[in-house]
């Protein structure tokens, strides 16, 4: 790698390393209502990306993602039946 | 940010950030407990059931864990559960099987490997490598408490059943996500008898492409002359891969 950050396990195989990893950091799991949420992050202004899973197994019908307040912004829709929790990503 | 670190990959994508929520593999769950395909498909509730096994691991304390599945080859692996226990203890509930039957059933059953991440503990494990604190003085990343998060493809998980997705080629594909997506759909095979099928996400994989699907969960005979409910829930099933060969 010409620039980035590696780590190695005790055998010296690279287990993390910036260069091929996917973007994405966490930035926390939170709880969608039933009628839906959305999160806001500030202190990520300048980032473009967002991705998230589910973190409970509950599904969620609808998701986007947009800047528009000049941050990141997560939009999900409530499924209308059980509160749902999502891990976000920001990249 | 007015400071801390942060680090992106060749593409400007955010990989590491000293204000995030790190997260590390805290290791492999053991298997526990097998459970195999039974019962018959045409009989009257709860008529044939899918498999599953139990798994356990102890992280010592409830904090939230997220789990990585292995994805061996052909095989559809779904979480069907994940419970704190007590005593510091998970329990996981899976399936892992192929060869299904002419009703949809696996009918070969095994283990898989099953892996929990979750945020650091507060203390630091060691007096060298990298550590990361966040602008409160949270640890937010050691690298000697365990193998950091390393997403390698991100799977939407969009589309309908049956929706493929590539991923980058790894010596033992794991992939993090939960797979909630469920239905129930009844067939009418004649007068006054119905089917009632039930059917749980999974995910598959062949090579490098991985598949969101469903199996048989369970099915059986309804009598009489109205239709039982069926109930769509094909959602999204996102997810990250990762190298499970990385892994504890």
């Amino acid at each position: 790698m010409a620039y980035g950050l590696q780590l190695m396990n005790a055998s010296g195989t690279v287990v993390f390393d910036t260069n091929t990893a996917t973007g994405g950091v966490c930035v926390g799991r939170y709880s969608v209502a039933t009628t839906g949420s959305s999160f806001t992050f500030p202190a990520y202004a300048g980032r473009t990306n967002g991705r998230f899973i589910y973190a409970n197994g509950v599904p969620g019908p609808a998701y986007s993602f947009d800047t528009t307040l000049g941050y990141p912004r997560f939009n999900f829709d409530g499924n209308g039946f059980a509160a749902y929790d999502v891990l976000l990503f920001i990249f | 940010m007015a400071y801390g670190l942060q680090i992106e990959n060749p593409s400007g994508q955010l990989v590491i950030s000293s204000e995030a929520l790190g997260l590390f593999c805290y290791g492999k769950f053991s298997a526990y407990s097998s459970v195999g395909v039974s019962g018959t498909a045409t009989s009257s509730a709860p008529g044939r059931q899918a498999g599953y096994q139990t798994y356990r691991l102890t992280t010592g304390n409830s904090d939230p864990i997220i789990i990585a599945m292995d994805l061996p080859s052909g095989v559809k692996v779904g979480i069907r559960s994940v419970t704190y226990i007590g005593s510091g203890v998970w329990e996981l509930e899976a399936h892992s099987g192929d060869t299904a039957d002419s009703d949809g059933f696996d009918t070969n059953e095994f283990y898989t490997d099953f892996w929990a991440y979750k945020s650091y503990s507060s203390s630091l494990s060691g007096s060298y490598g990298l550590a990361l604190y966040d602008s409160s003085g949270t640890l937010t990343f050691d690298s000697n408490q365990g193998v950091p998060l390393m997403a390698r493809d991100y799977v939407a998980g969009t589309g309908g059943l049956g929706s493929n997705f590539t991923i980058s080629s790894l010596t033992k594909p794991a992939i993090i996500g939960y797979t909630p997506t469920n239905d129930t759909f009844v067939q009418h095979p004649g007068a006054n008898t119905w089917n009632v099928i039930r059917r749980r996400g999974c995910w598959v994989r062949s090579g490098t492409t991985v598949t969101k699907t469903t199996y048989t969960d369970q099915q059986y005979r309804v009598f009489g002359p109205d239709a039982p409910d069926s109930e769509d829930g094909i959602f999204d099933q996102p997810g990250f891969t990762v190298e499970g060969a990385h892994l504890p």
